[in-house]
C-alpha cells in the first residue's frame, strides 16, 4: 500500500513547516505495516551526574544536588536501550546548496535527521545529535525518553549552516564524546579535499566499536552538472572564492572528477565496513528510512 | 588596394557579432553558489592559462568569420601602383595567326576556328567605342580589313569569312604590321595580342632574332601596348607531309626519262605501317607505292617517268595519312623541252680528235650521240669559229659556250649581249688564245659589260703532266644550284680535278674604283681552286647569265676534261643557264607567281585559275623585252594555270605548295611559352575566360574575392573542428 511519502515528492513535503508532525508523518507512512516494536525499555539504574544543558527535561535536574552544589545537574542513569544513536548533522557550507529541484540541501539534509530520529525513538532507541560545521555547534546525548524527541526537533530546527567543513577533524574530537559504543549516523555530503583525512577519522570511530552509517546528500546537480551558460561558481564554504567558467567547456572533466571522488570515498568506507547511502535530494524520504533500517535489520552489525 | 562593392565593406562591422555574443555571454552569466568547488577548482588551476587562450583563438576564429565575408562580398582587388584604366576604351589589334598549322586541332574544330571564336568573343566584351584591327600573320602578313575600326561587328563578320592560309607565320612581319595598325587607331590604351599555336617552327631558331628586333621596335614607341599571347593549341601534332621532291635533272627533255625521289616524314607518334603513296602526271594516277613510316621518322619513294611532249606538265604526289590534307600532296611544275640548242664558239678547233677547243665539251653534252647509243640527247650543239658568231647562228640557241675565243667584233658583241640580255646563257672558257686585254676591257667593260670578273693575270706554273704549283678543285657543301648536284659524292668527285695553269679572275687595281658597286653584289662564287682562287664566277645580265671560268674546256691547262665528273658538271652548268632562264615554277605558298610570256602578248589579259578553279584575268606587262604576269594571290597550294592570250592559248602550270616548316606541328612546349612571353613582356592566355580575368586585372587589378572565399569556408570549417577539439583535448587530458 502506498504511502503519501511515496507518492509526494520532497519539494511538496518541504512545505510541511513542523518538523516533529512532518517526521511523524513520513514514518508514520513509512511504518504503516511494520509490526510495533516489542521493546519497551527503561532506566533505573544511576550512573552519574552530568551538569545541565539546554534542551535537558527539567525533570530529570537533581533538586537535591542543586541545593547542595547550587548547580543544575542531571542524573544520568544506565539505559537498557537496545540502541545509542548519534545523528550527525554536517551543517557545513557546503550544505546550504540548493538546486534546480529547488529543495536545499541542509533542508533535505535536515529532514532526514528528524525523521530518522523520530523512527528510532518509536523504535524505543536512545537517539542523540551532533551539528558541526568547522566545530561541534551543537552536542545533545542520546536519550530514549519520548519527550527528548522535542529536544531533537528543536535543536535541528533552529541550527543553520555556518562555515567550511572540516569534518575530519570533528570526527575525532567527536569520538572520546560520544561515549559508549553504538550507531554513528552522518548526514552529510562529506565535501572534503582532504578524502584520506575523512577515511582515517571514520576509522578512528569504527576503531572505538561503532557502527557508521553514512547519508551522502546530493543536490541532483551536483551529480550531473547540467549547467550551460557561463557560471559564475562562488564557494559556499567561502565567498571570495569564486570562478567564472563556460560549464559545458568542463562538464566531463567534472563528471571524472566527480567519480574519482565517489569511488575513493566508497573504497574508504567498504574498508572499514562502513555503509554510505548516496541520498539525492529529490528523492523521497522514505528511502533514508528504508535503508536505515534494513541496515538495522542485518545481522552483520549486532 | 580598392573595392569594387566598398558600401558592403560595412558588413565587417559583424565581427561585433560573435564580440557581443561573448561579451554578453560572459555578462549574462548566472551565478551559483556552489558546494564541489574541491571538483572545479582541480580542472581550472590545471587548465586555466590553456583555457583562456582558446577561448580567445575561437573568439578570434568567430570574428574573422563576418569580416572574411563582408570583404569577400566587397570585391576587393589589388592594383599595386599602376594607374589603371577602368572602363577606358581600347585599341585593340589581334595578331591572328593563319599558318597551315592552325588547322590542326581537336576533332571537333581546328586551332584555327578556335581562334576565331575566341577573338569574336573577346571582341564581342570590349567597351563601347572601342576599335579594333585582326593581322594575318600566314604567308605575307596583312590586316583583315582595309582600316581599323569602331564597328566591331565589321570585324567578326571579317574573321568568319576568313580562311587559314597556307603559308608559315611570318612573326616579325606581323608584329611591324600589327603595330603600324595604331597609326590608324585612335585611343590611348593599346593592346595587341598574339592569337596563335606558337608553332615551334614559327617562332623558334631563326626566326626569333627578327622578332626581337620587331619587338625592339614595340618597346622604343611612345606608347607602347600592351602585350597578350593567346594559346590555342590543342591538337595532337600528328601529322605526315610529302617534305620534297627532287627531279634527277635540272632541265626535262621530251622523251627523256627522269627520276623523281619524294620525301615523306611522319611528324607525329603514330606509325602508318602501310601508307599509300601516289605519283599523279598531268592530273593522270601513274603509279603507287606502299611505304612505312615509324614516328619521326622520313622515307623516300623513287618514281621515274618520261614524257613524250615538250611543254608544260605537272606532277603531283600524294598520300593518304591524316586529316591535315594540305601537306599530304606535293605539286611539281616543269617546263619540258624537246631540246636545248648550244652554240659552241670554238676559238682554236683542230682536225685531230679531242684537240679542238670544243671537243670534250662536245661529247660531254651529246654522251649518247658521241657513243651512237639509242637514247637521244636532251641538248643539240652547233659548233662554229669566232668569226662564224652571228645573228643566225644565235637564233633560237639557248645557251652559248665561248672557248678559247681570242676577242669578238663590236658587232658580235653586241649581238652576244643582246642575246644573254634577252634570257640567253653564257659560258666563257679562257685558254691560251686569248686576249687579256681585249676581254678585260671590251668584254668587262668596266663592270657593265658581260664578263663577271676580269682576267688578271696568269697563275700556275706547272705543266699538266709534270709536278709542282698544281691547284685542285675545293669540293665543299655547294649552295649554288647548278653544283649543289655534287653534294653527293655518288655524282662525282669535282676534288678530282687538277689545273696546272688557270687565270687569277678578279678585278685589275686600275679599274677597281670604277666598278659599279651593283657588280660585287651580283657576283657569285661557284667554286674555288685550293688556292682560294675562284674557279667558276657567275653574274646575272639582263635576263640571263654568265658563268666565267678561270681555266679552259679542254685539257690543256688541267686534267678536268678527263675526269668522271667532267660530263654531269657540263651539263648541269648548260642545262641550269637554259632553267634559270624561266622565273621558277614550283613556289611556296605566299610568294608571288610570275610568268615571262612572248613580248607581243604585252597588253593583252591572260587568265590564271587557281587550284579551287576560279579564274582571274590578270594583265600582261612589259617588262624590258619580254612581257610577263604577276599574281600573288597564292595563299592556296595546289596547281595554278596560266593561259596565255595567245592564238594557242599555251598554257603555263605553277605548282604551289605549302611550306614544309609548317608540317612539323610540334609547338613551343609550356616553358618554352612563359620564356617568350617573359622576352616579349607580354600575359600568356589559353582561353576568353582567362583573357577576361587577365583584362580585368589589368583594369581594375587583382580580385581577390576567391581567395578570401577559401579563406571563409576554411575558417568555418576551422572554427568547427576546433570547437570539438577544444572540447576533445580537454577532457582527455584531464583525465
Amino acid at each position: 500500500m502506498p504511502s503519501l511519502t511515496d507518492i509526494l515528492r520532497p519539494s511538496d513535503l518541504s512545505r510541511v513547516g513542523n518538523l516533529q508532525l512532518f517526521a511523524r508523518r513520513v514514518v508514520e507512512g513509512f511504518a504503516t505495516g511494520l509490526h510495533t516494536s516489542p521493546h519497551k525499555g527503561f532506566s533505573v539504574e544511576f550512573k552519574q551526574h552530568r551538569q545541565y544543558v539546554p534542551g535537558d527535561e527539567i525533570k530529570h535536574i537533581d533538586w537535591k544536588a542543586f541545593a547542595r552544589t547550587d548547580r543544575h545537574y542531571i542524573r544520568e542513569y544506565i539505559e537498557e536501550t537496545n540502541l545509542r544513536c548519534t545523528i550527525l548533522l554536517d551543517s557545513s557550507g557546503s550544505m546550504a546548496y540548493t538546486g534546480e529541484a529547488g529543495v536545499r540541501k541542509y533542508e533535505y539534509a535536515r529532514r532526514t535527521a528528524a525523521c530518522l530520529a523520530y523512527l528510532m525513538m518509536s523504535q524505543q532507541d536512545a537517539v542523540g545529535l551532533v551539528t558541526f560545521d568547522t566545530e561541534i555547534r551543537r552536542l545533545i546525548p542520546p536519550r530514549q525518553r519520548v519527550s527528548h524527541l522535542r529536544v531533537l526537533m528543536d535543536a535541528v530546527e533552529s541550527t543553520e549552516v555556518g562555515d567550511e567543513t572540516e569534518i575530519a577533524g570533528v570526527l575525532k574530537k567527536l569520538v572520546p564524546r560520544v561515549g559508549r559504543r553504538g550507531l554513528v549516523v552522518l548526514v552529510s555530503d562529506c565535501f572534503t579535499a582532504d578524502l584520506p583525512a575523512l577515511t582515517k577519522s571514520l576509522a578512528h570511530l569504527r576503531h572505538r566499536g561503532h557502527e557508521v552509517l553514512i547519508f551522502q546528500i546530493w543536490d541532483r546537480d551536483e551529480l550531473e552538472f547540467p549547467f550551460k551558460q557561463w557560471t559564475k561558481f562562488i564557494n559556499l564554504e567561502a565567498e571570495e572564492d569564486s570562478q567564472m567558467v563556460d560549464p559545458a567547456t568542463l562538464r566531463r572533466s567534472y563528471l571524472a572528477n566527480l567519480e574519482a571522488f565517489r569511488e575513493e570515498l566508497k573504497l574508504g568506507c567498504q574498508r572499514n565496513r562502513i555503509d554510505i547511502v548516496p541520498l539525492v535530494t529529490d528523492r523521497p524520504y522514505a528511502e533514508a528510512l528504508a535503508r536505515y533500517l534494513s541496515f538495522r535489520g542485518s545481522g552483520r552489525r549486532r | 588596394m580598392s573595392f569594387l562593392n566598398a558600401i558592403l565593406l560595412g558588413g565587417a562591422a559583424a565581427f561585433a557579432i560573435p564580440l557581443i555574443i561573448h561579451i554578453l555571454n560572459k555578462r549574462r552569466f548566472r551565478t551559483v553558489h556552489w558546494g564541489a568547488m574541491h571538483l572545479i577548482a582541480p580542472i581550472l588551476k590545471k587548465n586555466n592559462q590553456r583555457i583562456r587562450v582558446e577561448q580567445l583563438l575561437l573568439l578570434l576564429l568567430r570574428i574573422a568569420i563576418p569580416v572574411l565575408l563582408a570583404l569577400c562580398l566587397a570585391r576587393p582587388v589589388l592594383t599595386g601602383v599602376k594607374r589603371l584604366d577602368g572602363d577606358e576604351k581600347t585599341s585593340t589589334v589581334f595578331v591572328l595567326d593563319n599558318s597551315f598549322s592552325m588547322q590542326d586541332g581537336t576533332a571537333a574544330r581546328s586551332n584555327f576556328t578556335r581562334a576565331r571564336e575566341e577573338i569574336t568573343k573577346t571582341i564581342g566584351d570590349m567597351r563601347k567605342g572601342s576599335d579594333a584591327a585582326v593581322v594575318l600573320m600566314g604567308g605575307n602578313p596583312e590586316p583583315l580589313l582595309a582600316e581599323p575600326t569602331h564597328a566591331l561587328e565589321d570585324v567578326a563578320a571579317g574573321l568568319r569569312e576568313t580562311r587559314g592560309s597556307a603559308g608559315p607565320a611570318a612573326v616579325a612581319e606581323s608584329i611591324q604590321g600589327g603595330v603600324s595598325e595604331f597609326d590608324k587607331m585612335s585611343h590611348g590604351a593599346r593592346e595587341v595580342i598574339f592569337v596563335s599555336d606558337f608553332q615551334a617552327a614559327d617562332w623558334r631558331d631563326a626566326a626569333a632574332a627578327a622578332r626581337r628586333n620587331a619587338m625592339d621596335q614595340v618597346f622604343g614607341m611612345d606608347v607602347p601596348p600592351t602585350i597578350t599571347l593567346f594559346r590555342v593549341a590543342d591538337g595532337g601534332g600528328e601529322n605526315v607531309s610529302v617534305t620534297s621532291v627532287e627531279v634527277s635533272s635540272l632541265v626535262l627533255g621530251a622523251g627523256q626519262k627522269f627520276s623523281l625521289r619524294a620525301n615523306l616524314e611522319n611528324h607525329g607518334e603514330t606509325t602508318y605501317p602501310d601508307l599509300m603513296v601516289f605519283f599523279k602526271v598531268d592530273g593522270v594516277e601513274k603509279r603507287s607505292a606502299q611505304i612505312t613510316l615509324a614516328p619521326g621518322q622520313g622515307s623516300q619513294v623513287l618514281f621515274t617517268h618520261t614524257f613524250e611532249t615538250a611543254g608544260s606538265h605537272h606532277v603531283e604526289i600524294s598520300t593518304d595519312a591524316d586529316a591535315l590534307k594540305a601537306d599530304n600532296v606535293f605539286t611539281a611544275a616543269f617546263s619540258v623541252w624537246d631540246e636545248v640548242p648550244v652554240l659552241l664558239v670554238d676559238g682554236a678547233p683542230s682536225d685531230e680528235p679531242l684537240e679542238g677547243e670544243t671537243d670534250f665539251l662536245q661529247i660531254a653534252l651529246r654522251p649518247f650521240d658521241a657513243a651512237r647509243a639509242t637514247l637521244s640527247d636532251l641538248v643539240t650543239s652547233e659548233v662554229v669559229r669566232p668569226d662564224e658568231l652571228d645573228e643566225r647562228r644565235l637564233g633560237g640557241k639557248r645557251v652559248v659556250v665561248l672557248a678559247n675565243v681570242r676577242r669578238l667584233h663590236a658587232h658580235q658583241l653586241s649581238q652576244l649581249e643582246k642575246f644573254v640580255a634577252d634570257g640567253g646563257g653564257l659560258v666563257v672558257f679562257p685558254g691560251d688564245e686569248v686576249d687579256p686585254k681585249w676581254y678585260n676591257e671590251q668584254f668587262f667593260k668596266g663592270g657593265k659589260g658581260l664578263l663577271p670578273q676580269q682576267y688578271v693575270d696568269l697563275a700556275g706554273t706547272g705543266s699538266v703532266t709534270g709536278g709542282g704549283g698544281k691547284a685542285k678543285l675545293v669540293a665543299t657543301a655547294f649552295k649554288h644550284p647548278a653544283l649543289a648536284f655534287f653534294n653527293d659524292p655518288r655524282n662525282g668527285q669535282l676534288s678530282a680535278a687538277e689545273f696546272a695553269t688557270w687565270f687569277h679572275m678578279g678585278v685589275g687595281d686600275d679599274q677597281r674604283d670604277k666598278i659599279p658597286a651593283s657588280l660585287e653584289r651580283d657576283l657569285v662564287t661557284l667554286a674555288r681552286l685550293d688556292g682560294g682562287d675562284p674557279f667558276l664566277v657567275e653574274r646575272p645580265f639582263g635576263e640571263g647569265r654568265v658563268l666565267q671560268a678561270a681555266a679552259p674546256a679542254d685539257a690543256d691547262w688541267g686534267n678536268l676534261p678527263t675526269q668522271p665528273v667532267y660530263l654531269p658538271l657540263m651539263q648541269r652548268l648548260v642545262t641550269y643557264l637554259a632553267a634559270s632562264v624561266d622565273p621558277p615554277r614550283n613556289l611556296v605558298a605566299g610568294n608571288k607567281l610570275v610568268a615571262l610570256l612572248p613580248a607581243e602578248l604585252a597588253g593583252k589579259r591572260a587568265v590564271v585559275e587557281n587550284p579551287a578553279g576560279v579564274r582571274r584575268e590578270v594583265e600582261v606587262r612589259k617588262e624590258g623585252s619580254r612581257a610577263m604576269i604577276e599574281f600573288a594571290d597564292t595563299a592556296k597550294p595546289g596547281l595554278y594555270t596560266v593561259v596565255a592570250p595567245d592564238a594557242e592559248s599555251t598554257v603555263y602550270h605553277f605548282a604551289v605548295n605549302l611550306d614544309r616548316g609548317e608540317s612539323e606541328l610540334a609547338t613551343l612546349n609550356d616553358q618554352e611559352v612563359r620564356e617568350l612571353a617573359e622576352e616579349m613582356d607580354a600575359a600568356l592566355v589559353t582561353s576568353f575566360e582567362e583573357y577576361k580575368a587577365l583584362d580585368r586585372q589589368r583594369r581594375f587589378g587583382t580580385e581577390l574575392w576567391k581567395p578570401l572565399l577559401i579563406a571563409l569556408i576554411a575558417f568555418l570549417f576551422l572554427e568547427l573542428l576546433y570547437q570539438q577539439w577544444v572540447g576533445r583535448t580537454r577532457t582527455a587530458s584531464d583525465q
